[in-house]
């Protein structure tokens, strides 16, 4: 009965980690901005990689295998976000500029950007 | 059903390489490259399962931690134009 519970959960959660990654890819192709595109690769896809992760750690065969999951999943929650930021940042001190923005706070590093 | 899951993550990988070769300026190219890596992590630890082998899951921590250093690397050289610590 256990097992059938453990099994059933496991199997929504990669499901719907399946359907964040599935939903980040197609954001990345359909936004017209390189912002946007980071904001939809980063976020979704560290969620999704997150709920599989924690699917595969329910229904892994033994005990090394989930700390191996929960390992990657921890190690994947903290570096995305700096990943993300540094390209953010390098694209932002190449030129880009964001498209449709009315107010631009980080230029020249304070308040006399806006 | 980890084979469904599995088919779903490949085909949303091969959606992410369209943008890596069409994508107009390079943040996006790195961009791609990054979905990329995360979902084949997420794919090498359900393979690990699929196959009952925990080789891939040391595989899939070496391939997080490269895939990291690469991106802050390739970020790094976009934004000085070369290599400068």
């Amino acid at each position: 009965m256990t097992g059938l519970i453990a099994k059933t959960a496991a199997f929504v959660l990669m499901a719907a980690g399946a359907l964040f990654s599935f939903a980040s890819v197609l954001g990345i192709i359909r936004f017209p901005d390189i912002y946007t595109r980071i904001h939809a690769g980063t976020k979704a896809l560290s969620g999704g990689a997150l709920l599989i992760l924690a699917g595969a750690s329910i229904i892994a065969p033994t005990w090394q295998m989930a700390g191996k999951f929960m390992l990657v999943a921890a190690f994947l929650l903290a570096t995305n976000p700096v990943a993300s930021h540094a390209i953010a940042r390098a694209s932002y001190k190449h030129g880009f500029k964001p498209g449709k923005t009315l107010i631009d706070e980080y230029q020249g590093g304070g308040r006399e950007g806006r | 059903m980890i084979a469904a899951v599995i088919w779903v993550l490949l085909a949303s990988s091969a959606l992410g390489f369209w943008r890596v070769i069409k994508g107009p300026t390079v943040p996006d190219r790195i961009i791609a490259a990054d979905a990329i890596s995360v979902i084949l992590t997420t794919m090498l630890a359900l393979l690990s399962i699929a196959f009952d082998d925990p080789v891939f899951a040391d595989i899939a921590i070496a391939f997080a931690v490269l895939a990291f250093v690469d991106v802050l690397i390739m970020a790094n050289f976009f934004e000085h134009g070369g290599l400068r610590s």
